[in-house]
């Protein structure tokens, strides 16, 4: 029967807020509720408390009054290695039914993150290999707990570093989605004349891919390590091997997509589907992976300082898909009152005089889409494309020029 | 001697010419290896025996500096430049001597390409970081020589390199913007052609044009010295 316990924080210091509360935390057997009321918005503990996987957090009132918490210690199941042995077992033939991955995904949802680890470890030293724990548990176990992730996911505004290396990340998705529809168009042809057009749309989405990889190296040379002050440094490992494959493989895919036609054909659609379909797979499940634990996990242990270091040391890198508002120097053009066979020349004059990672701003009074396909003509990788504002009078774009590496 | 073995020696001995031209050659293009050294006399090679004479001078040629980078660009272009002319404004009547040549660097370390060429400067003169030789019974220090200070609110990229012995002084300014460029359509085209080559996905006429264009910039700043009074101001402190 479920246990409830009173706290009543409202009229107290901070200090007595903290002597009471922290206790009673710890001293939360399974299965007890702590009840606690506020007579302020208590966010930053919510936040704090959804980083410890032992409680559930829950609003039972949400103001203007009066708060109050409803904290749980569930009970957990007992997991033990010998359940974590029969999943891998069952995964291991790669013909897992449907009923056994359900029964593997709600024994992996009753067991917190800190004890998966210390079983998994301990199956390690006894001879599982890490990669089997890598690719089989902590893909049903990321299943198990994937609507809980994102339900719980702290989302930041612009120009927070987390902000920019999650908008990137959606670009990246939408690059993996047309390399996935790629794969399955090339599957379907077996000559360089029938692949047509896609070949062309091939080498697109490798520069993309590649584009991307300063996105690996602020997170790896500015995040991670602050991440890792912080004794927190397997995930963080991880990231950093899946970076490593993923390089190895868009260099691949890159190589091939820019062979001409020298290859053979099905040596060519072998290598285009093979890592395709691992690019889009994988490093989809990585940005799920960083957006929904690794940020997260950020976004609750680093302080304010260390985020603004991260900032300043991020905009020293540089970004590549998305550039955060205020990294972006902008040149506006209002072209409303000049006419219209003045306009195309003097917007490629304005944004061909534009340095690297800056940006041009039109407004005009239709949509510049025919503009759009000239830009892609003439200046194709070279430069960003976004609405700010889509009539129903004036159009707002903003055409970035990308930055070249710089040495 | 049969004739077999004959032929062996003659090839081999055809082999060992065609090695030492190449070795007399160097692996470096000619318009880098021509390139006039800046010559140091470095008392503490002369005090452990590594020279030949007590006077002998050290030639720091610009190969010997992509050797220590790695690569030759702009930048490294640019940081053998000042150096050569910050010592011969230090040392107008000779070869300056290394290890006795603090340099101040305007900024932070991983700032811009601050690193780069503090460590052209740091070979050149031998003015180290925190990381250098500690001395000898207080001489030949070479540790904190190389120091990144407050920018002050200056912009730009500003060097301060002194005597250590006379205490003269000079500032260096470099104008990153007055550089020798490429005409517009040789920057687009070394922007398409960087990231083929960097990712492997060039062919060979496309890594011979991106090495050509790459290699103009360094050898109008690093051989030609290409308009430098536009782009490099020394003054004595």
């Amino acid at each position: 029967m479920e246990q409830t316990q009173v706290l009543d924080m409202r009229g107290l210091s901070h200090e007595e807020k903290h002597s009471r509360l922290f206790p009673s935390l710890d001293g939360l057997a399974e299965g007890q509720v702590l009840q606690v009321h506020f007579d302020f918005n208590p966010l930053p503990l919510v936040h704090m408390l959804k980083a410890r996987p032992e409680f559930v957090v829950s609003q039972e009132s949400g103001g203007p009054q009066e708060w109050i918490l409803r904290i749980e210690r569930p009970r957990r199941g007992t997991v033990t290695k010998a359940d974590l042995k029969g999943i891998l077992r069952e995964m291991k033939g790669g013909n897992m039914s449907e009923d056994a991955r359900k029964a593997a995904r709600e024994v992996l949802k009753s067991v917190d993150a800190k004890t998966l680890g210390i079983l998994e470890q301990e199956l390690i030293r006894e001879g599982v290999s890490s990669e089997e724990i890598r690719e089989n548990l902590c893909e049903i176990h990321l299943e198990a707990i994937h609507d809980a992730l994102v339900a719980n996911r702290i989302d930041v505004a612009s120009p927070h570093p987390i902000h920019t290396l999650m908008e990137e990340h959606k670009v990246i998705l939408d690059t993996l989605h047309r390399l996935r529809a790629l794969v399955d168009r090339i599957k379907q042809v077996n000559s360089y004349e029938e692949l047509g057009d896609d070949l062309p749309v091939l080498k697109d989405l490798a520069h993309h891919l590649v584009e991307a990889e300063s996105h690996h190296q602020r997170e790896e040379d500015v995040l991670f390590p602050r991440i890792e002050k912080h004794d927190i440094t397997e995930p963080t490992k991880i990231m950093k091997e899946d970076h490593t494959e993923f390089l190895q493989r868009k260099r691949a895919l890159y190589k091939v997509a820019h062979s001409g036609t020298d290859m053979r054909f099905a040596d060519f659609k072998e290598m285009v589907i093979g890592l395709g379909a691992y690019l889009a797979k994988e490093l989809e499940r990585h940005i799920f992976k960083e957006d929904n634990i690794i940020y997260q996990i950020a976004l609750q242990v680093l302080t304010p300082q260390e985020w603004a270091d991260v900032k300043r040391d991020c905009d020293k890198i540089g970004y590549c898909c998305f550039t955060p508002g205020d990294q972006c120097p902008t040149v506006e053009l209002d072209l409303r009152p000049l006419p219209p066979r003045q306009r195309h020349q003097l917007i490629f004059d304005t944004w061909r005089s534009l340095t690297p990672g800056s940006a041009l701003r039109i407004i005009n009074d239709h949509d510049p889409k025919p503009l759009y396909y000239q830009f892609e003509a003439e200046h194709k990788g070279e430069f960003t494309w976004d609405y700010d504002q889509q009539g129903p009078e004036d159009w707002a774009v903003r055409i970035g020029r990308t930055a070249p590496c710089s040495c | 001697m049969g004739p077999e073995f004959q032929q062996v020696t003659s090839n081999r001995k055809k082999a060992e010419r065609s090695d030492s031209n190449a070795e007399d050659r160097g692996p470096f293009r000619e318009s880098l290896s021509s390139i006039e050294p800046i010559r140091m006399h470095e008392p503490l090679a002369v005090l452990l025996g590594a020279t030949n004479d007590e006077r002998e001078i050290i030639n720091y040629t610009f190969t010997d500096v992509v050797k220590m980078s790695g690569h030759a660009c702009p930048t490294v272009a640019t940081a053998f430049v000042a150096c050569k002319h910050a010592l011969r404004n230090l040392y107008p009547e000779g070869p300056a001597e290394r290890g006795s040549i603090k340099v101040s660097v305007h900024g932070e370390p991983d700032e811009g390409i601050h690193g780069v060429m503090s460590q052209v400067f740091s070979y050149v003169t031998g003015a180290c970081p925190e990381t250098g030789f500690k001395g000898l019974y207080g001489l030949h220090k070479r540790k904190d020589l190389l120091r990144f200070v407050p920018t002050e609110g200056a912009t730009g990229l500003r060097f301060d390199f002194s005597r250590t012995d006379t205490k003269d002084s000079c500032r260096v300014t470099i104008n990153p913007s007055s550089l020798p460029a490429l005409p517009p359509s040789g920057a687009r085209r070394l922007d398409e052609l960087m990231e083929k080559n960097v990712w492997q996905g060039a062919t060979k006429e496309e890594r011979i044009e991106f090495r050509d264009l790459w290699m103009q910039r360094v050898i109008a700043i690093a051989a030609e010295e290409r308009d430098r009074p536009l782009w490099l101001h020394i003054e004595k402190k």
